[in-house]
């Protein structure tokens, strides 16, 4: 190894090579914008910090030409005596593992090796640079156990996996920077946590360790960058991509608003408004929210325009890595005259060609809706404009909204979870499996992680007792071993513990993935298993834009068949409905106020205005200082409407909460719904509302105990158990070709939740679940900040004859939780045997 | 127990018993009758701790009770389990495991327990002789039953059997919803619901004149099906 590689260089070399890389641009024809010399600069001083732009600003330049100019400088470029050299050989020359760059997506990596390569090529260097993901081939992984390249692409799971390895630390031995890309991405989630804690790992060993991240604009910048640094170091270095782009927010209004829907979300109706806006772009991306709805919309398209064959496509999660690829190379070269897609094409590299983006439906969010529209208009000086396609009048408004916050600069925030201990244990399984740790010193370790710097000695020790034996329901089992403690040393030394943890590494719950194959082998791509449990052998559905027919499901995969005529069941995925923002809802109120004082301000607020008129008229348009409830009586029962407007986030809370106070009043059970503007409690008896009024029902008194004790709160936490059951590796999973071993020790996380509240109630994962569903799915903070201002409003208490506009999106809603006061078996006798049909 | 659901199946006097277990009398004496029971999975907890998954112990423990106190409450002599006694091979010389085995035998020991065996009883090796359980191939006569694991028609009687653990969504007004475990005739076969709590229900699919039972807060209530 040459010995010359990890010298500083000069300045007098860094100046030199500062001025090959300008040439560079000007030979290209651009000029270095201000933030990327100013990253480089801050790079050249040993700095790490934060770059925050929208997309396609050059981000990715600032960050990586910090590097290459060190690399340049240090004079790391292919002799030219040497450049027709064999590949392998090459590879073997280059200077070891220098830069990480961190990826969310692996889908990503491809895309991004390319334009990384680019300037490594045109400079001349002598670096090599490969990807590390879950497609990697073994091939490429073999070559690198021996060796890694010079900068390596990698997910947070591979980078985990790394970790996992005995000879990590020479592995890493000269690194000297990490680039985490797409950050907010990461950031809100728990693979932001085990990011965390792999970048503390890093820099135990590398002290000097430099670390960038690349962040699109969030509203807590300053918290962003605090995480991804740790504790350790020097303040963060904030830059901001300078250039300003514009933005045009605009929708496909309904040409006659009292006909038009006042729930729903596909949006087809708006179709033929839709078709013109396509035809007359050169390319473009129609947004939905979700995969089912992807997939419908692609269907209709095709049927009214059935010469765009072969000229639109589909793009999801779900989707084959195969023809996923074939999407985006078709944007890239602008052969796609629209792909219809979800969240999935919301990151990534740009697709220049593309000039102009629709959104079908609610995009939920601020920043959410600045991404999508920097999707398109990348050409300088050009505007990105969206296009928002509401799918009921609702809708209207919150475009609107969603406009009044994109102008007045809120965006949303994203909050590290606080210490998962989920992640923490996954974390030290990993460490004992690689080089095996030191109570002490891991402990110091994770502390120098943000999200892991309140991690007590107690919770410690508990984790470490957990992995060692078992916790305390295992005291009597001296044959349980995660983890041995041996010598002061912990160390994984059973081979199937360390292939099984290998293999759960990764923070990301998901239901089981069924991969959809043809009875002749080719690959479609995966469903939920959740999904495919409610269809039998023969009935259709529609994936991949294609109606398929299920032949059988064997092995983790669903065997298909091209069907036929038309289709019953479309996917309908999980992870669909997302909640509109605070920020967002915040501007709705506004909105909904001005309404109510007469201010329709925009397009949007104007079309919508007949309706919002009825609301009124029926009901009330309620203010910012006011709460709405809504009484009705129906056939199904007892409705109450509460309309806080804070997301359905926070309602979920709220309808748990105000149908625990009020069952308390009387044995009956409350079917609760909730949606971004309102609660729905569905009584088969009167509700003692006005009672409940006048003591307790607003108060934010005893918040969190109540929620706490509320049937709701229970499953919730059943259902958020499942994420820390997999990541703490309580549950596997299941992955193809798992031996029968693997097999039987398959649970559902909801029977492990109910055996450790029988027999291990003090399980901190166990208590864990229940803080998840409170600080991260009901948002705590919020809740109680809602239920303040909703407890200092003027209650507007309305009996409406029939439901309201804003009512009947509630009613019709079939998603609801229970919270009952009657026992198990009178609900039984009250209830009916459920008809299971195709469409669920 | 108020909560029992007695009935005739195939010529023979049953009660469905809330203890996920159907008891047939001694015909000639109130007493001395036989428990049947279905999916047991003795070990499972075992299994995933010998695989370095942390399950709490007490799962095992708290069937073991269950199935006593179901014996003694309806004064059974004669125990038979419909397969799946046991759940994997992994874990079976967990100490701790066949101490609670042994005690619990010793407990019952005026109780014959017979096994039709299962498939998970086949790969975990049969019980230990020295548990005293006579093991049966599926399927086994008990005029005029026919005792199976997988349910299945028997042209010498009607069958009863496990193995699918049986559970049936229902739905109220308004889309509320509830699993429970449950009995399931359909024909001639009686299905059993799995006797261990830790194991995850099988919905099922009901057809027209299939009768159904499931178990909500200690009680067996028949479900309308002629929907």
């Amino acid at each position: 190894m040459n010995t010359h590689l990890s010298k500083q260089p000069t300045a007098a070399a860094r100046t030199r090579a500062k001025r090959t890389v300008r040439d560079w641009f000007s030979a290209t024809g651009r000029k270095p914008f201000r933030f990327q010399t100013r990253a480089w600069n801050a790079y050249a001083h040993g700095e790490s910090g934060l770059i925050h732009a929208t997309t396609g600003t050059g981000k990715t330049l600032a960050a990586w030409l910090g590097p290459v100019i060190d690399g340049l400088a240090r004079g790391e470029t292919v002799d030219p005596a040497k450049a027709r050299e064999a590949e392998t050989k090459r590879r073997r020359r280059s200077p070891p593992l220098r830069v990480l760059w961190i990826t969310p997506l692996r889908a990503l990596a491809g895309d991004t090796e390319n334009s990384l390569r680019v300037p490594l090529e045109a400079l001349g260097l002598n670096w090599s640079l490969e990807s590390r993901t879950g497609d990697t081939t073994s091939k490429i992984k073999s070559r690198q156990s021996k060796r890694l390249p010079t900068a390596l692409l990698t997910t947070p799971e591979s980078l985990s996996l790394a970790l996992a390895r005995a000879d990590c630390v020479e592995q890493f031995a000269h690194l000297e920077c990490v680039i985490v890309d797409e950050w907010h991405e990461l950031l809100g989630s728990k693979r932001g946590s085990q990011t965390e804690l792999c970048l503390a790992r890093l820099r135990r060993w590398r002290p000097g360790l430099k670390t960038w991240g690349l962040s699109a604009t969030l509203g807590n910048l300053e918290e962003a960058a605090a995480t991804l640094l740790g504790t350790s170091g020097d303040a963060p270095t904030i830059l901001s991509g300078g250039r300003r782009k514009k933005y045009a927010v605009d929708s496909i209004l309904p040409q006659n608003v009292e006909r038009f829907p006042w729930s729903g979300h596909l949006g087809l109706k708006q179709l033929d408004q839709v078709l013109p806006i396509v035809e007359s772009a050169a390319s473009s991306i129609l947004f939905t929210n979700t995969r089912s709805q992807t997939e419908l919309w692609y269907q209709a398209i095709l049927k009214a325009r059935p010469d765009w064959a072969g000229r639109i496509a589909l793009h999801h999660g779900s989707l084959g890595k195969e023809s996923r690829r074939w999407v985006e190379a078709g944007l890239k070269n602008g052969e796609l005259k629209c792909v219809v897609s979800t969240s999935s094409l919301d990151l990534g590299v740009d697709f220049a060609p593309v000039d102009r983006v629709l959104q079908v439906g609610s995009p939920k969010g601020v920043a959410r809706l600045l991404q999508r529209a920097g999707r398109s208009g990348h050409a300088p000086g050009q505007t990105s404009r969206v296009t928002c396609v509401p799918t009921h009048a609702f809708e209207l408004v919150e475009v609107a909204a969603a406009r009044a916050a994109m102008d007045a600069g809120r965006i949303e925030a994203r909050t590290p979870p606080k210490k998962p201990l989920d992640v923490l244990i996954q974390h030290a399984v990993t460490v004992a499996l690689g080089t095996g740790f030191d109570r002490d010193e891991l402990l110091a370790e994770i502390r120098t992680a943000s999200s892991f710097a309140a991690v007590t000695e107690a919770e410690w020790d508990w984790c470490l007792d957990f992995i060692t034996r078992g916790g305390e329901a295992l005291r009597n089992y001296p044959e349980y071993s995660r983890v041995v403690l041996r010598d002061g040393e912990y160390r994984v030394e059973d081979k199937g513990i360390a292939r099984r943890h290998r293999m759960s590494i990764g923070t990301i719950a998901s239901d089981a993935a069924v991969e959809v194959r043809y009875l002749k082998g080719a690959r479609l791509g995966t469903v939920e298993e959740h999904f495919l449990s409610r269809l039998k052998p023969g009935d259709k559905f529609l994936f991949a834009g294609r109606p398929l027919e299920l032949v059988k499901v064997f092995e983790m995969k669903a065997w298909v068949r091209r069907a036929k005529g038309t289709t019953g069941a479309v996917p309908r995925w999980s992870g669909g409905r997302m909640p509109l923002s605070g920020e967002l809802a915040a501007a709705v109120r506004e909105r909904l106020e001005e309404a109510r004082d007469g201010e329709y301000r925009g397009p949007e607020m104007k079309s919508v205005r007949p309706i919002l008129e009825l609301q009124r008229d029926w009901s009330h348009l309620p203010g910012r200082d006011e709460l709405l409830i809504e009484r009705v009586k129906t056939r199904d029962g007892h409705h109450l409407f509460f309309f806080p407007f804070a997301g359905r986030q926070v309602h979920e809370g709220l309808g748990a909460l105000w149908a625990l106070r009020l069952s308390r009043r009387v044995s009956t059970t409350f079917a609760v719904t909730v949606n971004d503007y309102g609660v729905e409690l569905l009584s088969p008896v009167p509700a003692p509302l006005e009672a409940a009024l006048n003591e307790n029902l607003l108060s934010p008194e005893r918040l969190r105990e109540d929620i706490a004790e509320s049937l709701n709160a229970v499953e919730m936490a059943k259902r958020q158990f499942r994420e820390i059951a997999r990541v703490a590796g309580l549950v596997f999973v299941g992955y193809p070709g798992a031996g029968k071993s693997a097999r039987q020790m398959q649970a559902s996380s909801g029977l492990l939740y109910d055996v450790f509240q029988n027999y291990d109630p003090g399980n901190l994962l166990f208590k864990q679940a229940s803080e998840e569903v409170l600080d991260r799915q009901l948002d705590a903070a919020r809740l109680r900040e809602t239920l303040e201002r909703i407890n200092a409003a003027k209650v507007l208490l309305s009996d409406c004859r029939r439901p309201t506009p804003l009512a009947f999106p509630l009613l019709v809603d079939r998603m609801r939780e229970r919270v009952s006061s009657e026992t198990l078996a009178d609900r039984v006798r009250r209830m009916t045997l459920r008809l299971e049909s195709a469409a669920g | 127990m108020t909560g029992d659901f007695p009935l005739t199946f195939g010529g023979a006097d049953l009660v469905l018993l809330p203890e996920r277990a159907a008891y047939r009398p001694n015909p000639n004496a109130g007493s001395g009758g036989t428990l049947y029971v279905a999916d047991t999975h003795w070990g499972k907890t075992a299994a995933f701790r010998a695989g370095g998954i942390a399950v709490p112990a007490g799962t095992t423990a708290a069937d073991l009770s269950r199935l006593t106190a179901a014996l003694r409450r309806v004064g059974a002599t004669r125990l038979v389990v419909l397969g799946d006694l046991l759940h994997a091979r992994q874990g079976r010389n967990e100490p701790a495991f066949n101490e609670a085995i042994r005690t619990w035998r010793a407990g019952v020991a005026d109780v014959r327990i017979e096994l039709v065996e299962g498939n998970h009883d086949r790969s975990a090796g049969g019980p230990d002789p020295r548990w005293a359980i006579d093991v049966y191939d599926e399927p086994t006569p008990d005029p005029p039953l026919v005792l199976r694991h997988v349910p299945h028609a028997d042209p010498r009687g009607a069958v009863l059997a496990g193995h699918v653990h049986p559970a049936i969504r229902l739905d109220g007004p308004g889309g509320e919803r509830l699993k429970l475990p449950c009995f399931h005739i359909a024909g001639d076969v009686l299905t059993l619901p799995a006797f261990t709590t830790f194991a995850d229900g099988l919905s099922i699919r009901p057809t027209v004149g299939d009768r159904l039972c499931v178990i909500a807060d200690g009680a067996v209530i028949e479900v309308d099906t002629s929907l």
